[in-house]
């Protein structure tokens, strides 16, 4: 798994409300954050923790390239013609760099999420979900089930039945 | 609503949870465009055709979300 992410504005905007949200920096050397997205974050607590984690390093400005800027809008078109929702640009800019750099994509997005299955594209996308996951692994955080809970109160998200029973299968092997 | 769905039955468990959990009092209450957004939202789970509708941007969107008690599902 690569050490580096791109993040898009639903996944920032929603982990941002998470109490826990500080363990995204432990499992990611950088987060990348193009500067579109960085242009969709008006309001805190989004605004400021992007803003801190800037100023301190952990995160950084993407600036999107011709050759990202041209796979971007190739995706988006990609995506309307297949059964998939909506993907737009700054969300295309985070698979597209995820493409060519192979960063892990964080995204909410629920067209870009599907994206490397519907799409066929060598990218791995990431929800809330699996960065919450990931940092059970690591034993960064402590009870799974509560730690999801947490984030679904906090964020106001909910997971599906199929994650659910996905973490069941997890905590029952520990 | 003619969206695109990636796989049916998890598409309607996720519409059933959107339903459940919003607070249509709020929404009932919302200008035409703001709740002709969440609802589009409540139905597909297309979080940018909802917010492009809404004329929000996503951040404020995803805030009329919490408002109206829609949780985001993917």
């Amino acid at each position: 798994m690569s050490r580096e992410a791109i993040a898009d504005s639903s996944f920032l905007i929603d982990w941002s409300r998470y109490s826990r949200r500080e363990v995204l920096t432990r499992i990611f050397d950088v987060v990348h954050v193009p500067e579109s997205v960085l242009r969709e974050i008006q309001l805190p607590p989004a605004i400021d923790w992007v803003a801190e984690k800037l100023a301190e390093g952990s995160f950084t400005l993407f600036t999107e390239t011709p050759d990202i800027e041209a796979k971007a809008r190739e995706l988006m078109a990609l995506s309307r013609s297949k059964p998939l929702k909506a993907i737009d640009y700054p969300e295309a800019v985070c698979l597209a760099a995820g493409l060519r750099f192979g960063y892990v994509v964080l995204s909410e997005n629920g067209g870009a999420y599907f994206a490397p299955r519907v799409l066929g594209l060598g990218v791995v996308v990431w929800r809330a979900f699996e960065v919450v996951v990931e940092a059970w692994r690591r034993e960064l955080l402590q009870d799974l089930v509560d730690e999801l809970k947490r984030y679904e109160e906090e964020a106001v998200h909910l997971f599906r039945r199929r994650d659910w029973e996905y973490v069941w299968s997890l905590v029952g092997r520990r | 609503m003619g969206v695109r769905m990636e796989s049916g039955g998890e598409e309607v468990e996720a519409r059933e949870l959107r339903r459940r959990y919003a607070d249509w009092r709020f929404i009932e209450q919302l200008p035409p465009k703001l709740k002709a957004a969440l609802i589009y939202y409540i139905e597909t789970g297309d979080l940018r055709r909802a917010q492009q509708l809404s004329g929000l941007d996503l951040d404020n969107f995803r805030e009329l979300m919490r408002r109206a008690r829609v949780p985001l599902v993917n």
